[in-house]
């Protein structure tokens, strides 16, 4: 199929021009114009990304590529405006385009009675265009462009209603966690630039290929390298992939920078389910699977990543056990699971995370929009105390959490299923196969620790379902009879992705499963699975493999239908026992829970406190007293010690020179400005 | 086209228009806005006639050799003080070329601006404000040291009366503070450029033709370049001339720890006395640095690098700090400064061609963004009389073009990919990565704590609950004020996206003159 690659530059476009028209004329115009608009130009990116991917498939090529225009050149630093489609951006294109589509139709009815409507759609159309180009991006840095840019529409939108100042609040820790994270990115692409004369990926990754030794000099890797010319290429490169790992912690929320994102939660519904659920979040995955042949040359990088996902998932999934917030449940969830990505990462497995980027985009813009159904019903109540029994008055939104829920929870066959298992299965073969021939035991604590999450998920999930749902009502009276159903396109939305939720699992089978109707090898073309690359790899026997991974598919999904169970029988039948529980034995367990683990205190503690302080005292100790007040105060001394000056002055000594020089301008200064004084 | 003196047109055009102001009528302040907005902007016109004959003659080299098409363009040398040397020697360069249109861009800007807030002597206030335009563009454009340094003088004069007469209640104070932090520096400057004449004979900066009075022939003399590239002078001189050079310059970068003087003047000054401040003089630290100290004394430079970059790095933390305990906007504004004026001396003391295009970028880029944010703080100054920051707080739902407008100018501090701010930042990091790593790094650390600030403005100043009923019936940007805000947006939204053109015109010389030092 012809396909001209110039159209690629109209993928992000589009959004961008919905962004100028709904923000300059939007509120003039009326609310049609703003959904017509706001949704017609990401779908249409929709339908120019899924012609690529035909294109992509039918042709020989590995990549289509665009160049708009020359951005940055300096000397021998170059880089354009271009964009890249490959298998990699095809998925995520799809993804941010048919997900993010879904979800503006939505929007149209969730945010109907706002008095920003076409604000709304503005920065949601914004968003999408930034966030294609951090996909679609040829080089670190258009990518950087876009990661900055949703960062930027993730504060617009967190605080969107700014009226409440806790919204901007949560807006800009967002913002000022991120761009702690920018930092690390930013020094790895200032080492990549140093160590690979590019900031291209085909370049970087061109130089990989080149290296052959890790542990020769960097120099000989590339001539021009300043003066680190003699450290070795594999320290740099675990350098350069802990910078950007430190850059991914930030836009995906791992340990430590993960607090933003359940705060992050004060933004609109829809919001929650594009931006910190279904595609930004997701970037710093991104970014380790585009960059995959990198991180593998480190070793250290990867037990690293492997180390934080593992630790990330089981805290986030030990916290979202307790909250009482239906939308922070999802965000705790949305944490624990990008930690269950980077895991699979650390494991080796790029097309596992990947897949279940892919899945978890489904199953969780699900459930954002479900709650926010909910939320919509319940007229802005998040409280799950305050609710209970909705099932009789929200029968279609059950079923809608219930899909949600099964899919996250990795019961068989549901799309999670697949992604879940390829993940924990990476982790098993690693923990008691060993990549190498050897098990280590860290392996096997990663594996446990994400075995465990796995299960405290679908507790976790199904607790959400049953304290929403079932059991008797606590709802407000005054709100009992207003409780309905959405209306509009958001039944819509939520069809297609329940859909999506229950079959997406499809898109990629793993290998083992190949017998299941409907898939087979030539789908699994997308992403490829770990069975199969181990087995091209290691050539590694496939029945062994096959006896390991059934081993783990059984013991995931057993620990998962326990989750379930175990959930299903305290917040239903047993609820008494529960009740026991959280108030005796496990009181103070809940309360460190139900308190996240006291981490916004401990950075409020250790860090914004401190610096603040610090801040304060240096400006009345430094600039008040000893700069301003050294003219006044410490002039005698001055004076006293000139004959001292005159001595030093032919050392030949730099310091003593710019004492020299600036005791003679103090006192010069302190002359005049006592005169001044003394004049005002 | 080669007989028309662009250069010194676009000199005096706003330096007769303020000898020809004198004879407005003072009470007819209608008529002296008109005419001052009048002058400046046939400077901005003339400039842009300089960049379009500044271009024609780079474009004639366009495959010729690096030194044809970086170096000085567009020479005027005129006889001035002949007994002494001195001459009326003018120039244009990649370096200097984007501060001058900055100058000529920003002025009938600021004009504009304090259209309303300056009731009082307004005839006074033109006359000042085009001296110093024809000041600023002066010491951009000499190639004399006399004339360099009688430019910086005129600069301070009119300057230092901006704050004193149209200034706040503490204006006297800051002023003198200004005017004594500068000339102390200025003193120096003036020893150090004695001795540069009493040691080589000359104070032209660079090659020039004079006629042989005998022969009455022409004759290449040497400038000062290029007698102490083949002389180079003692390498403790060295450090003491570029010590001296250094302090003026740094004084007004402003440089940790001399930066005092700036708070204190910014939130004295009027709203055109800051922007104008923060727009272009503080560059003139920066431009010196670039144009004399570095390239006359290479040895006192390497001397004095580690200090000079140390310094910006403690300056670009230090400022940020201080920046977020600050309570009166304008002070947290001046504090910014601080901080990212410390990135443009980085990007100089690495000496390589991404340092320094993107030193001169980001001085441009800051004379943009911040520029803008003290016109907007005047805007709501005008209207609110007050300057705390807690006397604000949920202005974006009453004025939201205005919001709008201070956002895009926050994110551009704050140097967000897309926008100006980002593309010099970025590589002067980048440069600086390469010769000195840990620098970079520590510089880095500014783009997290230039978000906490910013940001952290951006929230009380804008959003949340609106508490103060006095800031309900705030009216939204005017005509005239949008009139001289969009050319800024647009000029940061051009720079940030596609700084090519930008690039273009300052690489070549760039090129050159790092060339010659690293040689």
């Amino acid at each position: 199929m012809d396909f001209n690659p110039s159209l690629l530059a109209l993928i992000p476009i589009l959004p961008l021009i919905g962004f100028v028209l709904n923000g300059c004329f939007g509120n003039r115009m009326g609310r049609q114009f703003v959904s017509i608009v706001g949704c017609a130009l990401p779908i249409t990116s929709f339908v120019i990304a899924f012609r690529a991917f035909q294109a992509l498939r039918g042709s020989e090529s590995e990549a289509i590529r665009h160049t708009l225009f020359e951005w940055i050149h300096v000397g021998s630093f170059q880089v354009d405006m271009a964009f890249t489609f490959d298998g990699l951006s095809a998925v995520m294109c799809l993804v941010v385009t048919g997900i993010g589509s879904l979800i503006h139709l939505y929007s149209t009815g969730y945010m109907r009675g706002d008095k920003s409507y076409a604000r709304f759609f503005a920065y949601l159309n914004l968003f999408t265009a930034f966030m294609l180009m951090l996909v679609l991006g040829d080089n670190l840095l258009v990518l950087f462009v876009g990661w900055e840019g949703v960062g930027l529409c993730s504060y617009l939108l967190i605080g969107f209603w700014h009226e409440d100042a806790a919204n901007c609040d949560a807006g800009r820790k967002a913002f000022i966690f991120n761009r702690v994270g920018d930092l690390g990115f930013l020094i790895g692409v200032f080492l990549i630039f140093t160590l690979f004369g590019s900031v291209n990926f085909a370049e970087i990754l061109v130089g990989v290929e080149s290296i052959s030794d890790v542990t020769a000099p960097a120099s000989s890797l590339n001539s021009a390298m300043p003066m680190w010319g003699t450290v070795a290429i594999g320290t740099l490169i675990t350098a350069i992939t802990l910078c950007l790992f430190v850059g991914a912690t930030g836009k995906s929320a791992q340990i430590p920078l993960f607090p933003w994102l359940p705060d992050a939660m004060a933004g609109p519904t829809p919001v929650s389910a594009l931006i910190h659920a279904a595609t930004m979040v997701t970037s710093g995955v991104y970014l380790c699977c585009r960059l995959m042949p990198l991180f593998s040359l480190s070793p250290q990088t990867l037990g690293v990543i492997a180390a934080i996902g593992a630790c990330t998932a089981l805290l986030a999934a030990l916290i979202a056990l307790s909250q009482t917030d239906i939308k922070k449940v999802l965000a705790y969830s949305t944490v624990s699971q990008l930690g269950y990505m980077f895991f699979a990462i650390g494991m080796g497995a790029y097309s596992a995370a990947l897949f279940h980027v892919v899945t978890h985009a489904f199953f969780k813009a699900l459930l954002f929009l479900g709650s926010g159904s909910v939320i919509h019903a319940m007229h802005h109540e998040q409280d799950m105390r305050k609710m209970g029994g909705l099932r009789r008055q929200l029968p279609f939104t059950h079923l809608i959490f219930i899909i949600g829920t099964l899919a996250i929870a990795g019961v068989p066959f549901f799309s999670g299923f697949f992604s879940k298992d390829e993940i924990l299965f990476s982790g098993f073969f690693a923990a008691f196969h060993g990549h190498d021939g050897h098990v280590h035991f860290q392996d096997q604590l990663f594996w446990g620790m994400a075995t465990l999450t796995a299960g405290l998920t679908a507790f976790y999930m199904l607790r959400m379902v049953a304290l929403t749902f079932w059991g008797k009502s606590n709802v407000d009276d005054k709100l009992v009879d207003h409780v309905h159903e959405p209306g509009g396109w958001m039944p819509f939305s939520l069809a297609v992705l329940a859909v999506l939720s229950v079959f997406g699992g499809i898109l990629n089978v793993p290998e083992l499963l190949h017998w299941l109707p409907f898939v087979g090898e030539e789908r699994t073309f997308l992403l490829g699975n770990f069975t199969g690359l181990h087995h091209a790899h290691t050539g590694i026997d496939l029945d062994a493999l096959h006896k390991l991974e059934w081993t783990s598919l059984i013991i995931s999904v057993g620990v998962g239908a326990t989750g379930l169970a175990a959930a299903w029988y305290l917040y239903g039948p047993g609820r008494a026992l529960l009740d026991g529980f959280v108030n005796g034995a496990g009181k103070k367990l809940v309360r460190i829970s139900e308190n996240k683990f006291y981490i916004d205190e401990v950075y409020q503690i250790l860090i914004v406190t401190p610096f603040q302080f610090a801040s304060y005292v240096m400006f009345i100790l430094i600039d008040r007293f000893l700069i301003d007040g050294v003219m006044v105060g410490g002039s005698a001394l001055v004076v006293r010690s000139f004959g001292e000056f005159f001595r030093r002055m032919q050392s030949g000594f730099v310091p003593a020179y710019l004492l020299t020089f600036g005791c003679g301008a103090l006192v010069l200064l302190f002359i005049m400005m006592s005169l001044l004084n003394g004049a005002g | 086209m080669e007989s028309v003196n662009i250069l010194s047109i676009l000199v005096f055009t706003p330096i007769v228009g303020a000898a020809l102001l004198a004879f407005f009528k003072p009470k007819n302040t209608a008529q002296v806005r008109h005419a001052a907005l009048a002058i400046s902007s046939l400077t901005f016109l003339l400039s842009l006639g300089m960049l379009w004959m500044y271009s024609t003659a780079m474009g004639q080299h366009e495959d010729g050799d690096l030194a044809a098409r970086g170096s000085m363009q567009l020479v005027e040398f005129g006889e001035w003080l002949p007994s002494l040397g001195v001459h009326f020697h003018l120039g244009v360069d990649g370096i200097s070329i984007l501060l001058v249109l900055l100058t000529t861009l920003l002025s009938p800007l600021i004009l504009l601006s304090s259209w309303k807030a300056i009731g009082d002597r307004v005839k006074e206030f033109q006359i000042a404000f085009l001296l110093l335009e024809g000041g600023m563009i002066g010491v951009f454009l000499a190639l004399d040291l006399v004339v360099f340094y009688v430019f910086w003088e005129v600069m301070l004069v009119p300057m230092y009366l901006l704050v004193g007469i149209w200034g706040g209640e503490r204006r006297i104070y800051a002023a003198m503070k200004f005017f004594i932090y500068t000339m102390v520096g200025s003193l120096l400057m003036l020893l150090a450029m004695l001795y540069l004449w009493w040691h080589t004979g000359t104070v032209q900066l660079i090659e020039h033709g004079i006629v042989n009075p005998e022969t009455g022939l022409l004759e290449m003399m040497p400038g000062l370049l290029e007698v102490l590239r083949t002389n180079p002078l003692e390498p403790t001189t060295q450090v003491w001339l570029f010590a001296a050079f250094a302090l003026s310059f740094a004084i007004k970068v402003p440089i940790f720890p001399l930066h005092t003087w700036l708070p204190d003047a910014h939130v004295e000054a009027p709203t055109a006395g800051s922007v104008v401040l923060a727009g272009v003089l503080l560059k003139m630290g920066t431009y010196g640095f670039i144009r004399l100290a570095i390239p006359l004394f290479p040895h006192g430079t390497e001397v004095f690098t580690p200090w000079m970059l140390g310094l910006s790095v403690v300056g670009i933390v230090f400022g940020a700090c201080m920046a977020l305990v600050q309570t009166d906007v304008k002070k947290l504004i001046a504090y910014s400064s601080v901080s990212h004026m410390g990135f443009v001396v980085i990007g100089l003391f690495v000496i390589n061609d991404l340092g320094w295009v993107g030193g001169i970028i980001q001085m441009v880029s800051h004379g943009l963004s911040t520029g803008m944010l003290f016109l907007l703080i005047g805007i709501v100054y005008e209207r609110r009389h007050t300057r705390e920051i807690s006397h604000f707080g949920g202005l974006a739902q009453v004025i939201p073009v205005f919001s709008v407008m201070f956002i895009i100018a926050t994110l551009s501090s704050i140097g967000l990919p897309g926008l100006n701010g980002f593309v010099g930042e970025f590589m002067i990091l980048l440069g600086a990565f390469r010769e000195h790593q840990w620098i970079a790094i520590g510089a880095s650390s500014g783009v997290v704590l230039g978000a906490v600030y910013m940001l952290t403005l951006a929230k009380r100043f804008l959003f949340g609950p609106l508490v103060h009923e006095e800031n309900r019936n705030l009216a939204d940007l005017s005509p005239r004020e949008l009139c001289y805000l969009v050319p800024i947006v647009v000029m940061m939204f051009w720079i940030g996206l596609y700084p090519k053109p930008f690039v273009e015109l300052i690489e070549p010389s760039v090129q050159l003159y790092v060339d010659t030092i690293n040689k």
